[in-house]
């Protein structure tokens, strides 16, 4: 600090006094980057925190420039996106952008909540960080809903038709809550423009606030790590955590390199494979939507085939709803549900690293099974996955219990 | 118990087979996008056997004009039938949907998208699957899908009729398609201007600008794509040295 100082940086230190003494910027910069400290051990699973905030910049910004052209108006909307395909100078690019980026959020946030499963990041203390990332989801699930309607195709009409539908299965007030979310009796005109409402104004909003809440809660209590044990009480004769570095730089550069390589993935996909082979834009969709055609076989877009399983799963209808609705809330009670001695699936047993592996083959094979039409042994198959991912939670207060741990290490590994 | 299991997941595999092929068995389109010779042949097709009754009205002809390399009077005289028609104009036509429905019940849907809904092979198929059938109402019948429309290209293609059954388990091969082929029952009956060789790859080009038709950035696309690959690249393994100088002195 006793270095002799230039003009310049004479200036910058009081201009940036000025600015302190009425707005904190310089202590926030140290509480949330420079000093900050991040345990040093965060491996491949840790990038996707990161990731999953430039894919909402990226959709937040995108979203922007479709607004300025997009029409949300039943008799325009469909001609209004080739128009943004056709005749608005790379307006391709900026729709391909969040068509890919809507898909690719939720790559990142399924593994993102896959590392906090495994690393047992919802843990105590870490409970309001895991339940704020739930609500985040649940937004999310919403917001992509919505946002899947505006295209006006046959998928986002018939999709729209079969989702709000699955309200009408709620007794006494079922039907009027159909007509009150639609705005119509049927998906109409109404429909689009309330969800389009929703979706670039409403939803966006919740999920900034959801997010900074996440983040906020995230930094009072700090980062779980690969280890699950606790990295902020050891510390050197300085005062600073042994285990632990300062997010800026080392994470802030780590992370860059991260983005690289996503952006990367990306990339490849906007400008080589848009598509997705059908998943991320589906055939069917190209389709101007039709009331009265109905497509031979509705299914979602693959982030939401798991939930479209169990509901299908289900015989009956109020049931299948109220399971496809457990599936999610059950998420809320995990930090509750865990009651294995180590956060950490390193130093867990044999058990509890089987019923992972089980977990991820019944989601991502209810994944599959909602994207097909539901033949009797895909049926059956989406039973037994839909029994196995609810004993995975409700059975886990026993099940995590069961086993022998390894002992936990000192420091981080 | 197992026996079930090997039983469920090979009916399993089974339906995905049948719902990839959407039912019908397809010939191969041969498409080549980068030929502009190809796409223009094809947009003369479409222009001149496809657009009385069907649209392109989410496609410009300026667009046209610019991706196909061609001057702005020669689309305007050559894929236009209207004499007051700009190039900024939608492709459109000049059939009231109201006389349309009176005479296909369904009015011809817009083909700007067609491609991307059905994909190249289908395409390729279903246009050359019709064949005589006094039993439909226009007198055309279509082994891909059942459709209420005639043969638009019967003058190059001819007349085909559909085989009997039995007679066809051995022609599967002679036409160069699989035996399973939607296309595979059909045989000539009254050639058309062109031959069989020659009206597959007028059709083939009818679909290269069906298929560049349904996206016309795809042909900048791919080329800005590999500029942007490039540059991150790049950018990723600055990232990555700026990484690793810097968590040198994390130990």
């Amino acid at each position: 600090m006793n270095k002799p100082q230039g003009t310049i940086s004479r200036t910058a230190d009081s201009a940036m006094g000025w600015v302190n003494k009425r707005l904190p910027v310089t202590q926030f910069y140290q509480d949330h980057l420079s000093k900050y400290y991040a345990p040093k051990n965060f491996n491949f699973w840790y990038y996707f925190g990161s990731l999953a905030m430039i894919v909402l910049i990226n959709q937040i910004v995108t979203g922007i420039w479709l607004t300025m052209h997009y029409k949300p108006d039943a008799a325009h909307a469909f001609a209004s996106v080739e128009y943004i395909m056709r005749d608005v100078p790379y307006g391709y690019l900026v729709r391909y952008m969040h068509s890919t980026g809507a898909s690719l959020f939720f790559v990142v946030i399924y593994l993102h909540m896959f590392r906090g499963i495994i690393y047992g990041s919802h843990r105590n203390p870490r409970e309001m960080i895991w339940i704020f990332g739930v609500l985040i989801f649940l937004c999310l699930m919403a917001e992509a809903f919505m946002g899947y309607v505006l295209p006006w195709g046959q998928m986002s009409f018939w999709g729209a038709q079969v989702i709000v539908n699955l309200f009408g299965a709620i007794p006494y007030i079922g039907e009027d809550l159909t007509i009150w979310i639609r705005g119509d009796y049927v998906i109409s005109d109404a429909t689009l423009n309330r969800f389009f409402a929703l979706h670039v104004v409403a939803m966006p909003i919740a999920i900034l606030a959801l997010v900074v809440l996440h983040l906020a809660a995230l930094h009072t209590v700090g980062s779980n790590n690969p280890d699950g044990i606790d990295t902020k009480d050891n510390k050197d004769a300085t005062g600073k955590p042994i285990d632990a570095i300062p997010f800026h730089p080392y994470y802030t550069v780590k992370d860059t390199f991260g983005i690289g390589v996503f952006l990367l993935l990306f990339a490849f996909i906007v400008f080589f494979a848009p598509e997705m082979g059908g998943w991320f834009l589906e055939h069917d969709n190209f389709v101007e939507a039709n009331p009265s055609v109905t497509p031979e076989f509705i299914k979602p877009v693959w982030y939401f085939t798991p939930f479209y399983a169990m509901l299908r799963a289900v015989p009956d209808k109020l049931l299948g709803v109220v399971i496809m609705g457990a599936a999610v809330m059950i998420l809320f009670a995990l930090p509750w549900l865990d009651r294995s001695k180590v956060r950490s699936i390193r130093y867990k047993g044999a058990i509890w690293k089987l019923m992972m592996v089980l977990f991820v083959i019944s989601f991502i094979g209810l994944g599959w099974l909602g994207a097909q039409p539901g033949s009797i042994a895909q049926t059956w198959f989406a039973r037994i996955f839909t029994t196995f991912y609810f004993a995975f939670f409700l059975l886990m207060p026993w099940w995590s219990r069961m086993g022998s741990t390894k002992p936990l290490p000192e420091r981080v590994t | 118990m197992i026996k079930k299991l090997i039983l469920s997941l090979a009916l399993m595999s089974m339906s995905v087979h049948v719902l990839a092929a959407g039912g019908v068995v397809t010939d191969a389109a041969n498409i080549n996008l980068s030929s502009n010779q190809s796409l223009q042949n094809g947009a003369k097709l479409f222009v001149n056997y496809c657009m009385a009754c069907h649209t392109a009205k989410y496609m410009r002809y300026g667009r046209l004009a610019q991706d196909l390399e061609l001057t702005e009077e020669q689309v305007l005289a050559g894929f236009t039938f209207n004499p007051d028609a700009k190039i900024g104009d939608l492709m459109t036509n000049s059939a009231s949907t109201e006389d349309q429905t009176a005479w296909f019940v369904n009015p011809p849907p817009d083909l700007s998208v067609i491609s991307r809904v059905r994909g190249k092979d289908w395409l390729y198929t279903f246009l050359r699957a019709f064949y005589k059938d006094e039993s439909r109402p226009l007198g055309w019948g279509n082994t891909v899908m059942t459709v209420n429309m005639p043969n638009p290209l019967w003058s190059l293609q001819g007349v085909q009729v559909l085989e009997k059954q039995q007679d066809h388990a051995a022609k599967g091969d002679a036409s160069g398609h699989g035996p399973d082929s939607a296309t595979a029952h059909l045989a000539l009956s009254q050639p058309g201007l062109m031959s069989p060789e020659e009206f597959d790859d007028a059709i083939n080009d009818l679909v290269t600008f069906l298929v560049y038709l349904g996206e016309p950035a795809q042909l900048e696309r791919k080329s800005l794509g590999w500029k942007v690959l490039l540059y991150l690249s790049l950018f990723t393994f600055l990232a990555y040295l700026l990484k690793v100088e810097y968590w040198r002195d994390v130990h």
